[in-house]
């Protein structure tokens, strides 16, 4: 199973110093490991066990994620931005799968 | 996908059990409740009994493992540094209907620069629930996010800050039907 895309929300524009809000997506059912299956034995975990953002190369959140995560991981955090650039955002799978997006952001000084 | 909300769907079906309950025309077995229990949440019979035998472990022996494993999750993260109280503001429900999906939000509540963030669900089979990195660019912490409960519960979420302090800050959470996925036991 391929991993489904993910949502996210980043305002396009924003003026230096501005603090904006981010909201991230990615529908997933985050198996725990701890689910029986319907003959009596175990779901193996599949977990989104990292979400990094980075900005520019330069890391803004990295988080590891346990199986007490709901599922459908979402992330809604605040960032401080002074330049423009683009932020890019990497789910890992376990197993190794890896889904990314990027969204730019133009930081211009109020006229 | 299609979102299910199997705690309302159960919670209803337990009161649809007690009403009949109460009808002397229609004895009630605990076959009969077990096996509409399962039929709702797509589980055996067999699955149920067994469930609920895992439920009847004696509370206290579970409660003295969660409190076990709770306390290496705190040694882990504080590495000997003390705690203080106050320098977080953690938002969570005070009750939820579901433990599926639990929000959570983490901020920093003074100027001290927060660097990792740690939530731990003292409660649950996993303690853990997930650590965070805040980079520069996400200071001061202002992050909110989701997560699993399997009972009511107090949740601990610890804070190290660059000159490393560590803040705590407790909430706790009454839930009426725990979190899906927490079936069996943590796996040795």
């Amino acid at each position: 199973m391929t991993l489904a895309s993910p949502r996210i929300r980043v305002p396009s524009t924003a003026r230096p110093g501005e603090t904006i809000t981010i909201r991230t997506l990615l529908s997933h059912p985050m198996e725990s490991g701890l689910r029986a299956d319907p003959t009596g034995g175990r779901v193996p975990r599949r977990i989104i066990h990292r979400f990094t953002c980075s900005f520019d190369g330069e890391i803004v959140l990295v988080c590891d994620l346990e199986p007490g995560m709901a599922a459908n991981p979402f992330f809604e955090f605040q960032v401080t931005v002074e330049r423009s650039g683009t932020f890019r955002f990497v789910w890992e799978e376990d197993g190794g799968d890896t889904v990314e997006a990027q969204a730019a952001i133009d930081v211009t000084p109020a006229p | 996908m299609a979102l299910r909300t199997p705690g309302r769907d159960m919670l209803r079906n337990v009161y649809c059990l007690w009403v009949s309950a109460k009808r002397p025309a229609t004895p009630l077995r605990t076959s009969k409740i077990l096996k509409c229990l399962g039929k709702q949440a797509g589980f055996t019979r067999r699955m149920v009994v067994l469930g609920m035998a895992c439920l009847s472990l004696p509370a206290s022996v579970v409660r003295a493992q969660n409190n076990q494993r709770f306390a290496a999750e705190l040694e882990l993260f504080l590495q000997g540094s003390p705690l203080e109280s106050g320098g977080l503001v953690v938002e969570m429900p005070e009750a939820v209907e579901s433990g599926y999906t639990v929000p959570i939000s983490v901020k920093s509540a003074r100027a001290d620069v927060i660097t990792s963030i740690r939530v731990l669900a003292q409660a649950n089979p996993l303690v853990r629930i997930a650590s965070l990195e805040i980079g520069r660019m996400a200071r001061p912490a202002s992050i909110s996010f989701r997560i699993r409960l399997a009972r009511s519960q107090e949740v601990t979420v610890l804070a190290r800050t660059q000159t490393g302090r560590v803040f705590r800050d407790d909430r706790r959470v009454e839930v009426v039907v725990g979190g899906c996925g927490f079936d069996l036991p943590v796996a040795p």
